[in-house]
């Protein structure tokens, strides 16, 4: 039934058309140039970016063939350390094996598949008249934009570079803030099509060897087209069977991955994206802003407290307003429940009905702002604003109680620091509003309970979710609710899960 | 699948025991205040004041009409009034913000035992409501007064009440508990009507005042104690906390202002025999406010003389209470039967039957010590020039 079912909702897995693969299998490299030449001609057919260079000797018969995809190549690389030694050579009739050429990285193959592979990634591949194989050699050209401030997690005090689509430029920024060789990198290949690199990091040593090796396993075991973002990959590694509570912490903070890796948590870093997987996590990191651990402590302490508070707020506002005005009428001071009423005396709708119209209001407006053409975004918000906040009151179709509700919660959940967690936030909204509206506060209450067992149950990599507050751990607790100073031994060093959960996770898999 | 199932099930009963008594606001009339009166033929006549929310003329331009309205129906129970008065509503009456019970004053000497059951059996009222006897006016007729400053006169009422040191504050959950206990009898706020003039016209309008207290003895009102006698009694209330008092003094030709900021009143039960006896210890911290005499109060000697006078003046008015509610009316409103019980349940018992002929013949004496924490700053008054200042 199971399988039924996702096959109905996922569809069958996509046929991949694997006949070049198998020609590039079964062939190697032939000694002739020209019929090396062909194959790469045929295999590129129509890439009109495709360059052949070939190289003649003094007697006039073509020596060496060099081949590069001069859209990702550096040409100057190419003219500079290739050609010209290769010229030189081809003139001296010496030979000249890849060890010589000063370029970073060179393989030497006779495999096509994986020739061709290279060639995708921007390697110049040099064959010789009369070598069965050929010599790849990186003079990829990384095309990248400069590093800029991170725009989903933006702090005040702190470093403001953040990742960017490169991955190695990545890599370079996550090693200028940890300089050790225990940092170490797996490397995968992910995406039939887009051969995707995928990184997985950690400290050695520091990183729970249980957890690397769940990462490692998930990883190699995707089997996917493509992988163009980490969100692919984000979403086939989660353990979350409903996706609301993130266990995949995302970032574009190098400083927030060191800090991770320097927690004993592995970081997945993936090509293409400025975006970083770090797991594991639990809730309350969630809860954390890089932030927290530059500033005072006791204004980090603060500031924590306020997202708590707020937490609840982005939950329970609108559904505890909608309770209380429409089944607790009695929980209302007298004077505030008659300023309600007559706010509400002209509008038609039940008070469920108008704060869920007005939450999807919201989030539309929410949504339309982003997506739109930075120049026109303003317009939204003051259409929005004019709209909903005076004309719908004024007209007596929104009654102003609710806009004030729905706008708090509004704001609320913009001070969770982490995004991926503000959206499953936002979305558990309107089922609870819709249960607050039918059973009152007891359908918040169930909701809340519900919510709960749902987040208690969650296990990100092996590690409870609500760690250190569920298996609870006094020790590790004080990172959670308050930002403890640095001298007393609880900073970015200590594991705040680690300690906690160690002893019932062995149990478990014992 | 068997799962999904299963939760299914499970979350049916979760879900058809909530509470789907759901109402919108536009739907109920909310009751702030109810008055009752006897009828001659002995039914009871219920008049309910229901707030009007008109919709704020700020952002609608609507115009300000009447903030509340009232209704009135006769009838033999409380549960026979519900079901007449809900017949001239549209919305439901809603009576978990009620503030306030007035009770009349016939209707309050006839007894309110009938009426006290439905109000502590329907889950919406609130024991937190105040309950008055209305004197001189038709409880129902007072509900009418406009009140200039609340939205409805019902919580102007409240707010008299919760301002302490003017009257005794007894709620419903106060009465009920009074009335129940061994010991003790009820005793409420008493309200009368009084007049006010208003800015554009010389008539008189309609307001009303807090004056005095209702003796209360087994659900039914026996009689009224003035205001001085109720500041008496306050001093007994937990809400002695705000009261002024004022003294004249024996030379100095003046009177002087004392404003209590906390009290404590001790009540020593003692029995000899077939003799009862108390003894009421009251002390008193407070600040000097006024000083109308020629005296410098910085002096250590005229703060004696201020002190003492203050002092008798309390226990002169403690006395004449005492007095009109041991030999006048009977009734042990304060709660010396209460004390005697705790210290000597034993002897209780022996007076437990006929408290209030033992409490009539009981000796009360009175002690009172206030203290001067701070005579204003300076010492004599600003004003008077130095020879006419009396060291």
């Amino acid at each position: 039934m199971t399988i039924w079912l996702r096959k109905w909702l996922v569809g069958s897995p996509p046929i991949i058309d694997e006949r070049d693969d198998t020609i590039l299998d079964k062939e190697d490299v032939t000694s002739i140039i020209e019929q090396n030449e062909a194959f790469v001609k045929q295999m590129f057919q129509k890439c009109s970016d495709l360059v052949c260079h070939k190289i003649h000797a003094v007697d006039g018969k073509a020596k060496r063939l060099i081949v590069y995809l001069e859209t990702i190549t550096d040409e100057k690389k190419v003219s500079d350390l290739v050609l010209k030694p290769y010229e030189r050579i081809a003139e001296e009739t010496e030979t000249l094996d890849s060890e010589s050429i000063p370029v970073g990285k060179s393989v030497t193959s006779s495999n096509w598949a994986e020739i061709v592979k290279l060639l995708l990634r921007g390697y110049a591949i040099v064959f010789t008249a009369g070598e069965t194989s050929a010599v790849c050699l990186t003079v990829n050209s990384l095309v990248h934009r400069s590093i800029e401030e991170p725009s989903s997690e933006p702090v005040i005090r702190g470093p403001k570079e953040g990742f960017i689509e490169r991955q190695s430029v990545n890599v370079g920024l996550l090693r200028n803030y940890i300089r050790t060789p225990r940092l170490k990198m797996e490397a995968f290949t992910l995406g039939e099509i887009t051969e995707t690199n995928v990184l997985v990091t950690y400290i050695e040593g520091l990183a729970d060897e249980s957890v690397v090796d769940q990462v490692r396993d998930k990883i190699a075991s995707i089997r996917v087209d493509g992988v163009l973002e980490s969100g692919y990959i984000e979403e086939l590694i989660q353990d979350n069977p409903i996706p609301l509570f993130p266990t995949v912490q995302v970032t574009e903070r190098p400083d927030v991955v060191a800090g991770g890796l320097l927690e004993g948590r592995v970081a997945i870093l993936v090509d293409n994206t400025p975006f970083v997987l770090v797991v594991p996590v639990t809730f309350w990191n969630g809860m954390q802003a890089s932030e927290d651990y530059y500033l005072s402590y006791p204004v980090a302490t603060f500031v924590r407290w306020i997202r708590f508070i707020f937490l609840f707020i982005a939950i329970f506002a609108p559904s505890l307003f909608v309770a209380v005005t429409t089944c607790h009428q009695e929980m209302i001071p007298t004077s505030l429940l008659l300023s309600i009423a007559s706010a509400r005396e002209l509008v038609p709708l039940p008070v469920m009905i108008e704060t869920l119209l007005m939450e999807i209001m919201f989030e539309a407006l929410r949504e339309a702002g982003l997506r739109l053409p930075r120049t026109i975004g303003q317009t939204v918000s003051i259409v929005g604003a004019l709209v909903i906040g005076q004309a719908a009151v004024q007209a007596g179709i929104i009654s102003a109680p609710t806009v004030i509700v729905v706008s708090m919660t509004g704001i609320a959940a913009f001070v969770i620091p982490r995004f991926n967690f503000a959206n499953g936030i936002r979305l558990l909204r309107f089922p609870i509003i819709f249960l607050a509206g039918s059973l009152g506060l007891y359908g918040i209450a169930l909701s809340f309970l519900g919510i709960l067992l749902h987040v208690v149950h969650l296990k990100s990599f092996g590690v409870p979710y609500f760690t250190p507050v569920a298996p609870f751990s006094l020790r590790a607790i004080k990172d959670v609710w308050f930002r403890v100073p640095r001298k007393n031994g609880v900073g970015i060093s200590i594991p705040s899960y680690d300690r906690a959960t160690k002893a019932p996770q062995r149990e478990g898999r014992e | 699948m068997k799962r999904w199932l299963r939760i299914g099930i499970l979350l049916i009963p979760l879900v058809i025991t909530g509470c789907w008594d759901r109402m919108e606001i536009n739907d109920i009339g909310l009751v702030m205040g109810t008055g009752l009166d006897l009828m001659e033929d002995g039914n009871i006549r219920a008049t309910l004041q229901i707030s009007v929310p008109s919709p704020s003329s700020q952002t609608t331009g609507v115009k300000e009409g009447d903030r509340f309205f009232l209704i009135s129906e006769v009838g033999k129970n409380a549960f026979d009034l519900d079901q007449k008065l809900q017949q001239k509503m549209s919305r439901t009456l809603f009576f978990s913000h009620r503030s306030v019970i007035l009770i009349g004053e016939s209707l309050a000497r006839h007894g309110i035992n009938d009426i006290l059951d439905s109000f502590s059996r329907h889950p919406r009222n609130r024991l937190k409501t105040y309950v008055f006897v209305v004197k001189g006016m038709k409880a129902g007729d007072l509900l009418q007064v406009h009140y200039p400053y609340e939205l409805v006169p019902a919580e102007a009422l409240k707010e008299m009440q919760i301002m302490r040191g003017e009257g005794i504050s007894t709620t419903l959950r106060d009465f009920l508990i009074a009335s129940a206990s061994e010991g003790i009898n009820p005793a409420v706020g008493v309200l009368e009507p009084t007049h006010f003039f208003s800015s554009s016209q010389k008539v008189k309008d309609e307001l009303f005042r807090m004056k005095g207290t209702a003796i209360f003895k087994s659900s039914a009102l026996v009689g009224f104690l003035d205001n001085a006698e109720t500041h008496a009694f306050l001093w007994f209330k937990k809400n002695k906390k705000t009261d002024k008092i004022v003294a004249d003094l024996p030379e100095g030709n003046g009177n002087v202002g004392y404003f209590l900021t906390s009290s404590e009143v001790i009540i020593e039960p003692d029995m000899l025999g077939n003799h009862l006896k108390f003894h009421v210890d009251i002390k008193g911290k407070g600040n000097l406010f006024e000083n109308n005499s020629r005296l410098d109060v910085g002096q250590p000697n005229n703060q004696k003389l201020i002190k003492k006078a203050l002092e008798n003046r309390v226990e002169h008015d403690m006395k004449v209470f005492l007095r009109k509610i041991q030999t006048q009316y009977k009734t042990d409103i304060v709660g010396f039967g209460q004390q005697f019980q705790r210290k000597d349940p034993q002897k209780w018992r022996i007076v437990e039957e006929q408290w209030d002929r033992h409490f009539a013949a009981a000796e009360i004496s009175v002690s009172v010590n206030l203290t001067i924490n701070n005579t204003g700053a300076i010492g004599p008054s600003l004003h008077l020039k130095e020879k006419e200042i009396m060291k």
